[in-house]
């Protein structure tokens, strides 16, 4: 147990969080990074402060910069952290690094409440159901099939009494990897900006262009920060972000087909011509760290160039500050220009990524395995946290942990199994990661037969599962991008010095087929059952209601033509003298096993 | 004979076996199916629901006159004789309004009151106090002498539950006959009480009535929102001292209504936000016409509107105009500016249009502006009034006191509360009467035990709020009308209704049909052919 404390410095918050001291302000940020193979990171961040306390209830009625939308939902549910993503793509770690934003494909959730006298279910599924109205997202399917308390991987971001975040009571997680995310959640999001899309950086939000790109995430954090150094104060913090790749070498034509050169023009296809009076200040920062300037040139120069260590590793960015650059009202423009077409060539790898896949066969059976990479030449304690939905039924005595063969043995399990239709099974692992390793975790499951009704529409497309999620502390900043804890805009991001870094990581998520029936079955299933009643029914009915004779063979050997033709001139003479017979033969048509039996009465009678 | 016994005996079996089948299939088997397949419905009180709406509402008020003049002694019998005669009288048949009237002379006391005070409003809160701080549904008309130390030209409402008369005579018929106007238009409004019931009801009428247009209907909670729109934040710099604004205009407005309704004030700012219609020029500046109105509030409203309340929203909205649209005016129909330069938008709330001083020559930009809230909130404040229809709009030849702090008398309150208590009675029998309508007509509707405890609860609270209401307990009967409108609709729109309405009768008997058919074909003939037998059995006995 000795990694135990280090456990917890990913888990424990730094209280060194502040933002600015005077009333309400705004910032809006734009961090651009040239990545491998022709790919292009456009990542928008804008930060807005209340300085207030999101725990008065006073707080949330007199709004200025802050989304009076998003402050209703906010005071109503008594939220104290909501971070919420809408991603459409896969962050592509392998050749990208780390993103500023980690994010799985669809939608994720995760909210921290006040801690209140209230059944948080209930406070967490009315609050799911306004979320979605405001993002226009199916956030409502998140439900308890759907909701999970994660014990340690989520932890709250911003200040939080040690008690408090220790207690995840108060938290609840969510992923709906099938959502999609396109211009109508972009919308909504926009609207919450104090100068929603009509100046400033936020301009450059072109729906035809940010959805014809390799991935693309919108975010929006809230969370509580310190006022000011000594935090005597809290304040609220807004941060909304918006990360888009795309890929420049294919897209761009002509000339520079093939080189990775890029501008605001040929991005977003726009210029930007203003800066939203609102804000502090208007930036945009450029990461060279990978191409640095013979590689590419950036044009116009920056303003200031920024060179940190992060971590042990070194980042460069050029810093433009936009207010000074959008005053011609012609148009700001920026460039950034390749000598040679892109190298493909290999990539290496971040220090820490993982692949997840489904294994087995057939409809009845299978299995999930994640592969995680540690590049490190130190070991490496992670989080590791799976959701499955209850239809995959999970065994808890077929997880494994190996790292080339050799099992590990987890520090800490948390394991909570799931029940059919109302909640889904919960894994949380920690474990070390030997230096230079590759680590399977692999569990075995079954696929549960569901009711016709509970299939989806397209029900042979599959069904889906969320993301992973890694979490650990990286005791490098290579290909680190993200914000540290402490820091609210990217402007305060560069003066980090920390030797450590907080990494969490989604992986794939993943697409199982389950066991489908054909739908008109339960119509068939109720004819035949019917009808085999029916039959046994019939059968004893006659049984009991009929009397059963032997009849003369000399009549038996008769063909069925020549007996229906007995029959029916029987039936003539019959309807000329005797009336009560007729009845009889009413039922002989409906019966055709009494035929006999009738036909044996009907003789008896005549003689 | 053997053989002739056996048989009839074996055909006697048969013929039991048949009707003991038959006997299974339809006295048991049959009914139990209709049992277990029916929807399940708790029985609800459908008579009273019937009885309820069917029955009038009596309101009861009461009035008394308290006269200061001298020697009223036996004028103020047959005064109260009179007022009780001319007031009696009832306009529509489901509403019955009652006035108990009284009249006395003051008392050395409340003469010494009247002596010792110095203005109308002292007056107003002395002998408020002294008439045990004034019940609500009870109010004084009080009769003045000339002799006072203040100047009263006409008849005056206070801001409790007096009303200020000089008479010009005594006679007991002329007196009357002032207060009973008094009475029906601005005290208690039956025209507004009789409006506000029929539309709750449902009664339709050919021409839509402007003061129930205008006002929103009850809810248990109203939210308003005051919001700034700033289309151009880079060149003003326009700021609100909101906080104190509203704790001076609307808190003592809000605490004054929140036993009976909650009012949630909330502000913001809206940034380049742009009206879609252009303003037509003249010499004075730009303005709008009348028609050109409802095309403001379209592209504001696209930025209002909460997803955390369902409470009814009442939007008020501060338009600062634009640079090159300053100033900006209304123009009523005959072209006149509007002086307020406001205007209200029925049941949504009120726009108002606030010029600054558009130089901006030799002024760093943006240049800094704070809105004047005094003119904002008072416009604001006359247009919620307004919504809520609160405010009596009578051309009668009266005055009323200045509101001081709260933003309504308590007369009006006691208005208001009466006419929301007959209007809740109104629409809580209109929806239990159409959700006892809708179960009739589809038979598919489950109502489960919760929905059937909120009808039992509107019903009770229902026949509570009408005797109550006819006793003069107004509070109180406006307190369980509140909880009637609420339990109604809560069981009205309970989702649960929904959940079998989508169910077709076709896909039923797809279902029922291959076990019925089949089944039912042998039993029923094995049956009437027992009955043939048993006939044919009869008929050779008798013979």
């Amino acid at each position: 147990m000795a990694t135990k404390p280090a456990v917890y410095v990913v888990l424990i918050f730094c209280g060194a969080l502040y933002g600015v001291l005077s009333d309400d302000a705004f910032y809006e940020e734009l961090f651009i990074k040239s990545l491998e193979k022709g790919n292009v990171l456009s990542h928008f961040q804008f930060t807005t402060f209340w300085n207030s306390s999101i725990s008065d209830p006073e707080t949330f009625k007199h709004y200025r910069l802050f989304p009076k939308a998003l402050g209703d939902v906010l005071s109503k549910y008594k939220v104290q952290e909501l971070h919420l993503s809408q991603t459409q793509g896969l962050w592509n770690y392998d050749l990208w690094g780390y993103p500023p934003e980690d994010a799985p494909p669809g939608v994720e959730l995760w909210v921290w409440f006040q801690p209140q006298n209230v059944n948080y279910d209930q406070l967490w599924a009315e609050l799911v159901n306004a979320l979605s109205g405001l993002f226009c997202a199916s956030l409502n399917f998140m439900d308890s099939k759907a909701t999970t308390i994660p014990r340690w991987s989520f932890r709250p971001a911003g200040i939080a009494s040690e008690y408090y975040s220790f207690d995840s009571r108060f938290m609840r997680y969510s992923a709906l990897p099938k959502e999609i995310v396109c211009t109508e959640n972009l919308t909504p999001w926009g609207k919450l900006l104090p100068c929603e899309t009509q100046v400033g950086l936020s301009t450059l939000f072109n729906a035809v262009k940010l959805y014809d790109s390799s991935f693309h995430s919108l975010g929006l954090h809230v969370r509580p920060v310190c006022q000011d150094h000594d935090c005597t104060l809290t304040s609220v913090e807004l941060k909304q972000s918006l990360s888009v790749v795309f890929n420049t070498a294919q897209s761009n034509k002509g000339r520079y087909s093939g080189y990775q050169n890029w501008s605001f023009r040929t991005l977003f296809d726009r210029n930007l011509y203003d800066t939203c009076p609102m804000s502090t200040y208007s930036k945009v920062y450029v990461d060279t760290t990978l191409h640095p300037p013979p590689k590419m040139e950036l044009s116009p120069q920056p303003d200031e160039i920024i060179v940190i260590n992060r971590g042990g590793s070194k980042h460069t960015y050029g810093v433009y500050d936009l207010k000074q650059h959008t005053n011609e009202k012609e148009g700001f423009n920026l460039y950034g220009t390749y000598a040679t077409t892109v190298q493909y060539g290999d990539v290496k790898p971040p220090p820490l990524y993982a692949h997840r896949y489904v294994t087995g066969y057939g409809l009845e059976r299978g299995g999930i395995s994640c592969t995680i990479y540690n590049n490190l030449d130190t070991n490496l304690t992670v989080i590791y946290m799976e959701t499955i939905p209850w239809y995959l039924r999970v065994y808890f005595s077929s997880i494994r942990i190996e790292t080339y063969g050799i099992a590990v043995k987890p520090y800490k399990t948390h394991f909570v199994p799931s029940k059919d239709r109302s909640q889904p099974s919960q894994l949380e692992l920690v474990f070390r990661l030997r230096p230079n390793s590759v680590t399977e975790i692999s569990m075995e499951l079954d696929r549960a037969f569901l009711k016709w009704t509970e299939y989806p529409p397209d029900a042979n497309h599959g069904f889906y599962v969320n993301s992973a999620v890694i979490s650990t502390m990286l005791p490098t900043g290579e290909q680190y991008t993200a914000l540290p804890q402490n820091a609210s805009t990217i402007g305060d991001s560069l003066s980090d010095g920390s030797s450590k870094v907080f990494l969490r990581l989604h992986t794939e998520s993943l697409l199982v087929s389950l066991p489908t029936p054909d739908f008109s079955m339960p119509y068939n299933v109720i004819c035949l059952a019917c009808t085999v009643v029916a039959i046994a029914f019939g059968s004893l009915h006659n049984l009991t209601t009929r009397r059963f004779v032997a009849i003369d063979p000399e009549k038996r050997r008769a063909n069925p033509l020549q007996k229906l033709k007995t029959l029916f001139s029987r039936k003539k003479s019959e309807n000329a003298n005797d009336v009560t017979d007729k009845n009889d033969k009413k039922t002989d048509e409906d019966n055709d096993d009494d035929k006999n039996d009738d036909k044996v009465e009907n003789e008896k009678k005549k003689t | 004979m053997a053989t002739k016994d056996s048989a009839f005996a074996e055909k006697r079996t048969n013929v039991l076996a048949a009707v003991g089948v038959g006997f299974v299939c339809l006295v048991i088997g049959l009914p139990l199916w209709w049992k277990t397949t029916e929807v399940y419905r708790v029985s609800l009180p459908y008579t009273d629901i019937d009885s309820l709406a069917r029955s009038k509402i009596k309101y009861t008020v009461d009035i008394n006159v308290i006269s200061f003049l001298d020697d009223t002694s036996k004028v103020l019998a047959s005064l109260s004789r009179l007022l009780n005669e001319k007031l009696g009288k009832t306009i529509d048949d489901s509403l019955i309004s009652h006035y108990r009237t009284f009249s006395r002379e003051a008392t050395e006391k409340e003469k010494n009151i009247l002596y010792s005070t110095n203005s109308l409003t002292e007056l107003d809160l002395a002998m408020t106090q002294s008439l045990n701080g004034g019940k609500s549904n009870e109010y004084y008309f009080i009769l003045l002498p000339s002799n006072t130390n203040f100047k009263l030209d006409t008849t005056t409402f206070g801001i409790h539950r007096l009303v200020f008369i000089k008479p010009s005579t005594s006679d007991p018929a002329k007196v009357s006959s002032d207060i009973v106007p008094l009475v029906k238009t601005v005290l208690i409004r039956e025209t507004t009480i009789i409006k506000g019931y029929s539309t709750a009801a449902g009664v339709r009428s050919l021409t839509p009535d402007k003061e129930m247009l205008r006002s929103v209907r009850f809810h248990s909670g109203y939210d308003v929102i005051l919001t700034l729109v700033n289309p151009r934040p880079d060149i003003f710099d326009v700021q609100w001292n909101i906080e104190t604004a509203v704790n001076k205009y609307f808190d003592p407005l809000i605490e004054m209504m929140r036993n009976y309704t909650e009012i949630n004030v909330k502000s913001q700012m809206l940034y380049f936000t742009k009206l879609q219609t252009k303003p037509k020029k003249d010499s004075t500046g730009f303005y709008f016409t009348m028609k050109e109105l409802p095309h403001m509030i379209n592209p504001l409203e696209a930025k209002l509107g909460s997803p955390a309340t369902t409470n009814p929203e009442l939007n008020f909205i501060v338009y600062i105009p634009s640079k090159d649209q300053q100033p900006l005016y209304l123009k009523d129909e005959k072209g006149n500016s509007v002086k307020s330069n406001s205007f209200l938008s029925p049941q949504w709330g009120g726009i108002h249009i606030y010029n600054i001083d558009a130089s901006t020559n030799n002024k760093t930009l943006p240049v800094q502006q704070n809105v004047d809230m005094s003119q904002v909130m008072n416009v604001f404040i006359s247009q919620l009034r307004l919504l809520l229809n609160i405010h009596s709009q009578v051309s009668q030849d009266v005055q009323y006191l200045p509101l001081g702090k709260s933003s309504v008398t308590e007369w009006e309150l006691d208005g208001w509360l009466r006419s929301k208590c007959i209007e809740n009675i109104a629409t809580s029998s209109t929806t239990l009467q159409s959700l006892s309508q809708l179960l009739g007509k589809i038979s598919n509707i489950v109502i489960n035990d919760d929905i059937g405890k909120e009808v039992e609860q509107a019903v009770l609270s229902m026949k509570e709020s009408l005797q109550l209401l006819s006793d003069g307990f107004l509070i109180e009967a406006y307190q369980h009308s509140k909880n009637a409108v609420q339990a109604s609709e809560k069981a009205f729109f309970d989702p649960s209704l929904l959940e079998l309405l989508y169910f077709p009768e076709d896909q039923k008997f797809a279902i029922y049909i291959p076990l019925f058919l089949p089944i039912s074909f042998p039993v029923l003939a094995s049956l009437w052919q027992s009955f043939k037998w048993y006939r044919n059995l009869n008929k050779p006995k008798q013979e």
